[in-house]
């Protein structure tokens, strides 16, 4: 059925799998970023016209309009102004209760905008590339988010570009609390996960081992618990669609929407520590 | 297959990663994304060697790879799979129809992302998205794939004869003229 040479074709490329499958997990990772490597120049060249195309059409946008933009932005910053200064309030009085119980202070977030240069080609993951990457002290599982809420972690880094892994991976679990409708308690918490059933929706996400104790509702909010180390408390993540008893009868499940669109995001923001 | 030829639809391979990677239209608009790879891995199965064949299969594979969750070399076996099987039974293929090629796209385009999941399955590799949404992925996937094959074979088989004489004349309609027809009969 085969001939020579393809026997010795089959040979040299089950030898090559066979020696990649088995590097060493750094081995294969560097090995994998300086193969990516190779795409660089696309990804600039991408990302240059991208840039290009945007100044022009920054360029043929009329006066009036612009005008019109300017006014809406100057009144939503004097509201940000006035609630900003609230909030200052709030933080004072936080930061001197902390101080009267002795708790340690919250550090802010040190927050790093990044263009999203592309997707896994591959339909049964869900990942994403950014343009940043060790030179600008990214490291791997710092949070990514939007100002709609969460989009994943980081999974790999190189030195210019990262890999990061978005909600509804099965890749990358949350633990999650669920808001009252007031936001000021905890309903229920549990794991945010993929949800194969719902795969046509990369916006609905899984949300199982819950108590089942909590009254859940539609609408409700879903927030990080700050579980596990990687992911602060509180970065918004979604809202619940619904919920159902598991088939144990012992826990909950419910189906949750992100608020962070995956499929039109082009800019996120990277948490650093 | 000529090497001019052959550097070049390598290059197309690369571009088409890179393409799959940065133009979403297909995944936002009908939920899956589609490549060519297989596509191409195909051609020069049906018109190159089996060398030519596995050198395209892990150059395709590992930039695949590269910029996907896929562990690094998860790929390329499931591409030279294809273009092993490929070229082992063209010679009894009609590679020169529209129909035959569109088969092979179809075919290409299916068994390329089974064939890696099966493998993802196998290897110790990162957890994958699978439900009954795959079932439309797939065939999402596939039909692309043969629809574009007649055409990419054709511009490719067109880049092929580019810089080289082609293999056999073409034969017309004008070089079998009615006339010439040999009449046989008792006389």
């Amino acid at each position: 059925m085969f001939k020579r040479p393809q026997y010795i074709a089959f040979a040299l490329v089950l030898v090559l799998v066979l020696v990649l499958l088995n590097l060493p997990k750094g081995a294969a990772t560097q090995l994998k970023l300086a193969v990516g490597g190779l795409f660089l120049p696309l990804f600039g060249a991408g990302n240059t016209a991208k840039t290009a195309t945007e100044k022009a059409d920054d360029a043929i946008t009329p006066r009036k309009v612009l005008i019109q933009e300017l006014r809406k932005l100057e009144k939503e910053n004097q509201k940000l102004q006035l609630r900003n200064l609230q909030s200052e309030a709030i933080k004072r009085e936080n930061e001197r209760l902390r101080n009267l119980v002795q708790w340690r202070d919250q550090q802010p977030w040190q927050m790093l905008l990044s263009r999203v240069i592309g997707r896994d080609p591959a339909n049964w993951f869900k990942m994403i590339h950014i343009d940043v990457g060790g030179r600008n002290q990214v490291t791997e599982a710092m949070p990514v988010l939007t100002t709609e809420g969460l989009v994943g972690r980081v999974l790999q880094v190189g030195y210019t570009r990262s890999q990061v892994v978005m909600l509804g991976d099965p890749n990358c679990r949350v633990h999650v609390e669920v808001l009252s409708e007031d936001g000021t308690t905890v309903v229920d918490s549990g794991i945010l996960g993929p949800n194969s059933d719902t795969l046509a929706d990369p916006q609905i996400v899984s949300l199982t081992y819950l108590s089942g104790t909590g009254r859940l509702e539609r609408g409700q909010q879903v927030v990080t618990s700050g579980l596990g180390g990687v992911f602060p408390k509180g970065i918004p993540v979604g809202s619940i669609i619904y919920n159902w008893a598991a088939d144990d009868g012992l826990r909950g499940e419910a189906q949750v929407s992100l608020h962070a669109n995956a499929a039109t995001i082009e800019e996120v923001w990277v948490i650093k520590p | 297959m000529s090497r001019f030829a052959y550097i070049v639809i390598l290059c197309l391979a690369f571009i088409s990663i890179y393409v799959a990677t940065i133009f979403d239209a297909p995944r936002v608009w009908l939920g899956a994304q589609f490549e060519i790879t297989p596509l191409i891995i195909a051609y020069i199965a049906l018109r190159g060697t089996a060398g030519e064949a596995a050198f395209a299969s892990a150059f395709g594979g590992l930039l695949m790879d590269s910029v996907s969750m896929n562990p690094l070399g998860v790929s390329i076996l499931p591409l030279f799979l294809i273009s092993l099987v490929l070229q082992s039974s063209r010679e009894i293929m009609v590679v020169e129809s529209t129909y035959t090629q569109f088969i092979v796209g179809l075919c290409t385009g299916a068994a390329g992302p089974i064939m890696t999941i099966m493998v993802l399955g196998i290897v110790d590799g990162p957890e994958m998205l699978l439900g009954w949404v795959s079932f439309w992925h797939l065939t999402w996937l596939s039909l692309p794939c043969g629809i574009l094959a007649p055409f990419l074979f054709k511009l490719m088989d067109k880049l092929n004869t580019m810089v080289t004489y082609p293999r056999y004349p073409q034969i017309s309609e004008s070089m079998v003229r009615g006339n010439r027809e040999i009449k046989r009969g008792r006389h």
